[in-house]
């Protein structure tokens, strides 16, 4: 699986597009694909992939489905399933997954869990309570 | 009962023969009703409200978008269906909608297939396919739990709900689905405003594009004009959301969605 082959993107999947020219502050929830080439401060979570840009600032923290990560990210990174890190990543944060595929020369600073049932927030507290 | 809203300028003796002939084949299908001209002297509110007294049920707009925008603001207080025939250019919505122009949209009448679509609330007004914000400094959209700015002043805020019915570029004009009860926020660059279809070709990452229900917009330096279906000015600050199928419409087989 790869989401950042450019050609092979179907537009029609991606739901939200944060481009280059606007930022974004907050929690941000989306519910289809999202595609990040622009600023975003705060939290941004969503249901299915995420894809970030290789001109993305992103300061965070990230909850996806599948993350695809060229650009910059500062903040917590929770997958579900697959992480794909391109060689212009640089990542400042821990990383929670189930897959991880990390290209040369990509910059990682930070934790790295991988595991079958990797911890979102959701499950987190289910954890807790077993306990 | 049918009631005819025909627009000022199909006063204008080149639209005689096609009057006509819309006349007649609306009487050949049994669908004719009153009639009523728009003039200068008489307010839309006012006309909506005496076709709902006298029983009407489906209010027909005989003219172009304009003819619709005009229209439509009063329609939600009613129960009350919208139908098109279009006359003359400018006629994107009833494209949209698989209405052909002139007598044709009589047979669309006739056959009277209707649909809920979504109409838009900015403040105390509607809008039906879009809205087009100038971008300015300090120009922000909020929405439940973020805030949305944009970091130039080159670009152009649209909210769509069918698509930009200005563009001349009609073919290969992205439609958006106006049943979904969702809006689109597309945020793009001056030049390419004009063309969401642009947003996916290779200037795909360019734009932005954020799904919405509710926003409100906000610009701290001004009041910035708003543009509603291409011709109703509204100032910010605004709300504007998503009414989820709230108008009935009639559409034709060929609808774009």
């Amino acid at each position: 699986m790869s989401l950042f082959k450019e050609r092979g993107n179907d537009p029609k999947t991606v739901e939200t597009i944060i481009g280059p020219s606007v930022k974004v502050e907050g929690n941000f929830i989306g519910e289809g694909n999202v595609m990040v080439d622009g600023i975003v401060n705060g939290s941004l979570k969503t249901n299915n992939d995420l894809k970030i840009g290789k001109g993305a600032k992103i300061k965070a923290e990230i909850e996806a489905n599948n993350v695809v990560i060229a650009g910059e990210v500062k903040g917590n990174i929770k997958v579900r399933e697959k992480t794909e890190i391109i060689n212009t990543a640089k990542i400042f944060g821990n990383i929670e997954t189930k897959v991880l595929s990390v290209e040369a020369g990509a910059l990682l600073n930070g934790k790295c869990i991988m595991s079958p049932e990797p911890v979102t927030s959701e499950n987190k507290k289910n954890i807790n309570n077993n306990k | 009962m049918y009631y005819y809203i025909y627009d000022s300028y199909l006063s204008n003796k080149k639209y005689e023969s096609v009057l006509h002939r819309i006349e007649t084949r609306l009487m050949d299908l049994g669908i004719n009703g009153k009639t009523e001209k728009l003039t200068l002297l008489k307010n839309m509110r006012e006309i909506v409200e005496e076709a709902v007294k006298k029983g009407s049920t489906t209010i027909i707009a005989v003219g172009n978008d304009k003819t619709v925008s005009k229209i439509i603001g009063y329609l939600p207080n009613h129960n009350v269906i919208l139908g098109i025939i279009p006359i003359g250019p400018q006629n994107r919505i009833a494209q949209i909608l698989g209405i052909p122009p002139e007598e044709k949209a009589c047979d669309v009448l006739s056959a009277r297939i209707i649909e809920k679509v979504d109409l838009g609330k900015v403040n105390n007004n509607f809008f039906l396919s879009y809205l087009e914000i100038p971008s300015k400094r300090e120009l922000t959209l909020e929405c439940d739990q973020y805030t949305i700015v944009p970091l130039s002043e080159d670009t152009t805020v649209n909210i769509y709900n069918f698509g930009n019915i200005l563009n001349r570029d009609k073919l290969k004009e992205k439609v958006y689905n106006p049943q979904d009860g969702i809006f689109e926020a597309v945020i793009s660059k001056k030049k390419d405003s004009w063309s969401p279809f642009k947003i996916f070709k290779k200037s795909f990452s360019e734009s932005s594009i954020f799904p919405i229900k509710k926003i409100k917009i906000k610009c701290s330096k001004e009041c910035i004009p708003i543009m509603a279906d291409g011709q109703v000015t509204i100032k910010t600050p605004v709300t504007v959301e998503v009414m989820p199928k709230k108008l009935k419409i009639i559409v034709g087989k060929n609808r774009m969605f």
